[in-house]
């Protein structure tokens, strides 16, 4: 498993965007999720600070990575359809 | 007392806080599996009995997700997190019964007999404390530098999945929130008789944007969500609801006079001097209905809207209220 957290939750926002039938993500969403993959970095260097065993870091990786797909799904769903200039 | 409270008191402006934590739109909400795969990682990983997103609202901790107790609140008084809160760092119990603190504390005295605590605050972009996840145990328990990272990190995971459902509910363009929130303020203050809702809809913004353009259009559409914003109390919401539309939905202090306030709203709106439309007036008409007890949602908006209607129909520019 590589350690590209960007590219991890960009998978994230595809498989969500897909599922919601959205082609066009909105900017706040996609800053959102820019800003989640540094978190997700620090989790990572803070697990293994604290002695976490790789199994277990990859599997925080893992749940951690799919919370936050499940989250986006429900924020896309969500988005308002009415503004629209 | 053996605990450790690390980091400066960040918490003068509860206000502030209890706005940002009912901004966020999460309290009472049903289970989500997504902070339920977090707490039972903090579980797993901490090998402890009880781990919670514990949110601090006006006089009760809410649990968004909690394993290992089956409870969905307890009130203020005796959270643990209630402390957390007021700290930007880990606040950490080693022994509950040796920490003058909490040694009376009824969860500590009693069921279920909390002996440990580690808390993280969840913390917004804006600096509010809005509650914290947190690590309990049944036994004295010491806590290393390292955890405290940990817990906090997860914490940021937390509060960065819980900003993004917010953020879904902003327009981008005003920063107002959406007709999500729009609809969720609705359903919360429906049948309420202290509470009135107010449409507005900026007159002629199509030949606005016909004329000047969009971008144009789009300045327009800011500058007058800063006059609502600067206009509104502090119990009051401004929500973008459509291209030109927007829905107000009124609390204290407003709305007891709901007429009084959609006239100042519209004057304050016909003063505005917008360069990028050299100027030329803007103005915008209003429908306002005080909610009745017992009135379903629907039938409040009809109101509201009907009484816009009739403001558009009589020649724009002035308010109407509902029968």
């Amino acid at each position: 498993m590589s350690e590209n957290f960007d590219e991890y939750v960009q998978e994230a926002v595809i498989k969500s965007m897909r599922n919601a039938g959205i082609s066009d993500i909105p900017e706040q969403v996609m800053e959102a999720s820019k800003a989640h993959a540094v978190k997700l970095a620090t989790l990572v260097a803070n697990l293994r600070a604290a002695g976490v065993d790789e199994q277990m870091v990859r599997h925080s990786i893992s749940e951690v990575l799919k919370s936050y797909e499940e989250e986006l799904l429900d924020a896309l769903l969500a988005l308002p359809k009415g503004v629209q200039k | 007392m053996n605990d450790t409270h690390i980091g400066a008191p960040k918490t003068d402006d509860e206000f502030g806080r209890q706005r940002a934590l009912d901004a966020m739109n999460v309290v009472d909400t049903p289970k989500a599996p997504e902070f339920e795969r977090i707490t039972k990682l903090v579980q797993s990983i901490f090998g402890a009995p009880v781990v919670a997103v514990s949110l601090i609202d006006r006089r009760r901790q809410w649990f968004k997700s909690i394993q290992g107790l089956d409870v969905k609140e307890t009130t203020r008084d005796v959270a643990f997190c209630d402390h957390t809160i007021r700290h930007s760092q880990c606040f950490k119990v080693e022994d509950a019964t040796k920490d003058p603190l909490f040694a009376n504390n009824p969860l500590v005295t009693g069921e279920p007999f909390i002996r440990s605590y580690l808390g993280a605050p969840l913390k917004t972009e804006d600096g509010y404390m809005l509650g914290a996840l947190c690590v309990i145990d049944y036994e004295p328990r010491s806590f290393t530098k390292q955890q405290e990272q940990m817990l906090m990190s997860f914490a940021d995971v937390v509060m960065g999945e819980m900003e993004l459902r917010r953020s879904a509910a902003i327009d981008e363009l005003t920063r107002l929130p959406n007709r999500r929130a729009f609809n969720d303020c609705l359903l919360d203050l429906a049948a309420n008789p202290d509470a009135s809702l107010v449409f507005m809809d900026i007159d002629h913004f199509k030949k606005i944007n016909d004329t000047y353009g969009h971008p144009a259009g789009d300045v327009v559409l800011k500058q007058l969500a800063g006059v609502l914003a600067s206009i509104c109390g502090p119990e009051t919401i401004a929500c973008r609801i459509g291209g030109e539309e927007f829905g107000i939905v009124l609390r204290g202090k407003d709305a007891e006079q709901p007429v009084a306030f959609a006239e100042r709203l519209r004057k304050a709106i016909s003063e505005q001097a917008i360069d990028e439309i050299e100027k030329t007036k803007v103005t915008a008409s209003f429908g306002v209905a005080k909610a009745k007890a017992d009135e379903p949602m629907n039938e409040w908006q009809e109101r509201a809207d009907k009484a816009l209607y009739r403001s558009k129909h009589d020649g724009r520019d002035r308010v109407t209220a509902a029968s």
